[in-house]
């Protein structure tokens, strides 16, 4: 896809290589992802909580 | 043609002409669709009544059809060819013949359906349940329809393929990627909605056949109802992915985790149908249950994607210099229509996933099926999620198609445009679900069945209440019309520039990618093994088991 | 292709819950007898007022506090159209239709019947509180779907 910035469009080989430095070892590992965990797990408390108040009221229902 | 100007366009304008077709389509179904949608939300409530005989379930029919396929399904053609055309490079002079007539035929369908519906001959809302029995042609205009998407599909597919095998060894561009796992799906998917059409349909509405196999021609649709849903949120997801990062000027997190995200949705989104059957008869609870931990295994592409997601706008942020633990919302483009509309998109498919696994938990179905809080769960989905990234995409696909330029002021209508949509979806499907819990049903015309006092409990809250939902829906037209203004002056009247379509760089992990995520004969493999294996059983059993056909009924 | 340390613990967390939701539907449904309705009888769509129980509809008493209905459900109305039964009362609802899809839904009671010609659905509730419940069809079945409802009355002893 970094054969989308220039204008050679369908040109051969310029994916993943020409632009950028080859980065095999790269890693995303190092990068704080604290804000991401954080909300995904409100996602995840959301839908479990969601789920609870259902499942209660399909048993009360019973 | 005027060849002799300056380029304007991003992509081919051959291609970009074929993109506009479908834009065009799109929008035209949009504005009917939209118009049916606020006059039957609007009798629903009780606050009018629909003059010469126009009948509820006849506005209720068109509204879905053009909304829930025909907007969808042209405006993700639409997208899918401008952006394969963009990373791909443009098609052929025969691919682009053959995607025409892909066109052509879809359209034909369209129209064909379209007007019966109009004539009040098909008045079977969007589903079609038999033995509803509606004009023969509808069911053929529906066959032209599924045979249209197979021939602009196969183009796409086929174009892929052939960028692949002049660039072996090398990892295909996300964007076609994505495409391919989309259409294979909704290839798959459309053979059973094919099955049922061609095989019971057809030949039953034009008296071949006597009676028709219900719970069969239920179970065919709803092999094909289900990953329908996937074939819209797929195409969000790959803007999701592909397109928003490059809006705010980062980068996707992981390229190997998005492309297994779609792996995913290609193996489990379609053997799940059952989830929309818990409460028939005919079909083996453990059969049901089967399928229901095989739709809970389709929530994990979307935990990943909300992962991805995430961890993309963090990394921007932090790129730009964001402090603290959340700091990094504060980086986010908020002003610009193009990132906010699929933003907010994001969210709602919070609420409309918790929804999404509340429906399909087995006989936990019995409080909501086929009430009005699955009319709000899939506004949510389609409605909401689906239609603000689409509206967010159009702001930089049709000038990017018309040779345009998206100016402060129509991002600015576009911001008052996509907020007016969340405020009226917030207003009609909070309603919706809380109704929907009290066992107000769907697709039902106004009624206080006898002034009952379950009945009129639904018309006495001030937000559970069906004229809430009803003024939601008032605000939502309102903000459809804004949309249609905008996108007629994006593209006839805005200035005239360059509007690139935006392709966001590939993640750093792209080397790392596994080549095993490519073998598509593998997916579709499993794919298929998955499908035999929750459908095979049940299937013989409803066929063998099945009690006398039913003769046609039309009852409206 | 590697995962983020932060991301397994997402899906962990994600994977999880969803195993917990299946195994309390799935111990409730197959253990405690709350599953969704399965296998029933079939019979002959066109035939349905010769073919018992459905030739004479109504309620049966199979002891002192269950009763059988059953139910045929038609454009647009049932038969019969009004039951009565005394406070405390199992009712097992045995549903089907003459016609198009139909459905037989209690509000705010788990019964919620997919009724499709053919078939017999079936459900089962007990009535803790009297008063006058509403049943619905909830599935469309035509121009008059809106006027599709019946009533259960139940009674003080």
């Amino acid at each position: 896809m970094v054969n989308t910035q220039m204008e050679t469009k369908g040109s051969k080989g310029s994916f993943n290589s020409q632009h950028d430095p080859p980065h095999p070892t790269v890693s995303t590992q190092d990068d704080s992802l604290i804000g991401t965990l954080i909300s995904v797990f409100g996602v995840g408390l959301f839908i479990v909580l969601s789920w609870l108040a259902v499942f209660l009221l399909y048993l009360s229902r019973g | 043609m005027m060849t002799n100007k300056p380029a304007l366009l991003d992509i081919s304008k051959q291609d970009a002409r074929l993109s506009l077709a479908y834009i065009y389509v799109a929008f035209a179904a949009f504005l009917i669709g939209i118009i049916a949608g606020v006059v039957q939300g609007l009798q629903r409530a009780g606050l009018i009544h629909l003059p010469g005989g126009i009948s509820y379930y006849q506005v209720l029919t068109a509204h879905g059809v053009l909304l829930a396929l025909v907007f969808t399904t042209f405006f993700i053609f639409a997208f899918l060819y401008a952006g394969n055309s963009k990373t791909l490079g443009s098609l052929s002079a025969t691919a682009r013949k053959v995607a025409w007539w892909g066109f052509a035929v879809l359209t034909l369908g369209t129209v064909l359906a379209f007007v019966m519906i109009l004539m009040d001959e098909a008045t079977v809302l969007y589903t079609f349940y038999a033995p509803l029995q509606a004009h023969p042609l509808f069911y053929i205009g529906l066959a032209l329809f599924v045979i249209g998407t197979w021939i602009a599909g196969g183009v796409l597919i086929a174009h892929y393929f052939k960028w692949k095998k002049a660039h072996k060894g090398e990892i295909t561009p996300l964007f076609g990627f994505m495409t391919v796992a989309t259409l294979l799906l909704w290839t798959i998917a459309t053979l059973g909605v094919a099955a049922t059409v061609l095989l019971q349909f057809i030949p039953w509405s034009l008296g071949i056949s006597e009676g028709i196999n219900i719970l069969l021609s239920r179970t065919l649709f709803w092999y094909f109802g289900h990953p329908l849903v996937y074939f819209w949120v797929m195409p969000a997801y790959m803007a999701w992915y592909v397109v928003i990062p490059k809006l705010i000027g980062g980068r996707l997190f992981s390229d190997g985790l998005a492309r297994l995200a779609f792996v995913l949705f290609l193996l489990f989104s379609i053997p799940v149908g059952f989830h929309h059957q818990l409460m028939e008869t005919g079909i083996s609870p453990y059969w049901k249950y089967i399928q229901v931990i095989l739709t809970f295994a389709v929530v994990i592409p979307s935990l990943l994607t909300a992962f991805s997601i995430f961890a993309t706008f963090e990394l921007a942020g932090r790129k730009k210099g964001a402090k603290g633990i959340l700091g990094w919302y504060k980086k986010l483009p908020w002003g610009d229509v193009r990132f906010l509309a699929p933003f907010i998109g994001m969210l709602l498919f919070i609420p409309a996933g918790a929804g999404g696994i509340i429906n399909a938990s087995n006989q936990m179905n019995a409080v909501v099926h086929n009430t009005l809080w699955v009319v709000g769960h899939f506004h949510l989905t389609v409605g909401a999620t689906v239609a603000l990234t689409f509206f967010g995409m159009s702001y930089w696909l049709l000038p990017a198609l018309t040779g345009r330029t998206l100016t402060p002021f129509i991002n600015r209508l576009g911001i008052v445009q996509s907020i007016l949509w969340t405020v009226g979806m917030f207003l009609m499907t909070g309603p919706m679900h809380l109704l929907g819990l009290l066992g107000a049903p769907r697709r039902t015309a106004f009624t206080t069945y006898q002034d009952h006092p379950t009945a009129l409990e639904w018309f006495e809250g001030i937000f559970v209440n069906q004229v809430t939902m009803s003024i939601g829906g008032m605000l939502l037209f309102v903000a459809g019309i804004l949309l249609i203004f905008n996108i007629i002056y994006l593209i006839f009247l805005a200035p005239k520039g360059k509007t690139p379509f935006p392709i966001g760089e590939p993640a750093l992990d792209t080397g790392q990618t596994p080549p095993l995520l490519e073998n598509w004969k593998l997916w579709v493999g499993l794919a298929a093994l998955l499908i035999l294996f929750a459908y095979t059983i049940p299937l013989l059993d409803m066929i063998q088991h099945a009690p006398p056909g039913s003769p046609p009924y039309q009852p409206w | 292709m590697r995962l983020h340390r932060y991301e397994k613990y997402w899906l962990y967390f994600g994977v999880g819950a969803l195993v917990l939701f299946l195994a309390t539907l799935g111990v409730s449904a197959f253990a405690m007898g709350f599953s969704p309705p399965g296998h029933g009888d079939v019979l002959d769509p066109t035939k349905v007022e010769e073919t018992p129980p459905f030739d004479e509809p109504g309620l049966v008493q199979v002891d002192e506090n269950t009763y059988v209905a059953n139910i045929v459900a038609m454009t647009f109305g049932y038969t019969p159209n009004e039951l009565e039964v005394p406070v405390g009362s199992t009712v097992i609802f045995r549903v089907t239709s003459k016609d198009v899809v139909h459905s037989f839904s209690i509000p705010k009671t788990n019964v919620n019947i997919m009724v499709t010609p053919g078939y017999v659905g079936e459900a089962k509730h007990t009535f803790t509180e009297p008063g006058s419940y509403l049943v619905l069809c909830n599935e469309y079945c035509g121009t008059g779907h809106h006027f599709m409802q019946m009533t259960i009355e139940v009674s003080e002893p």
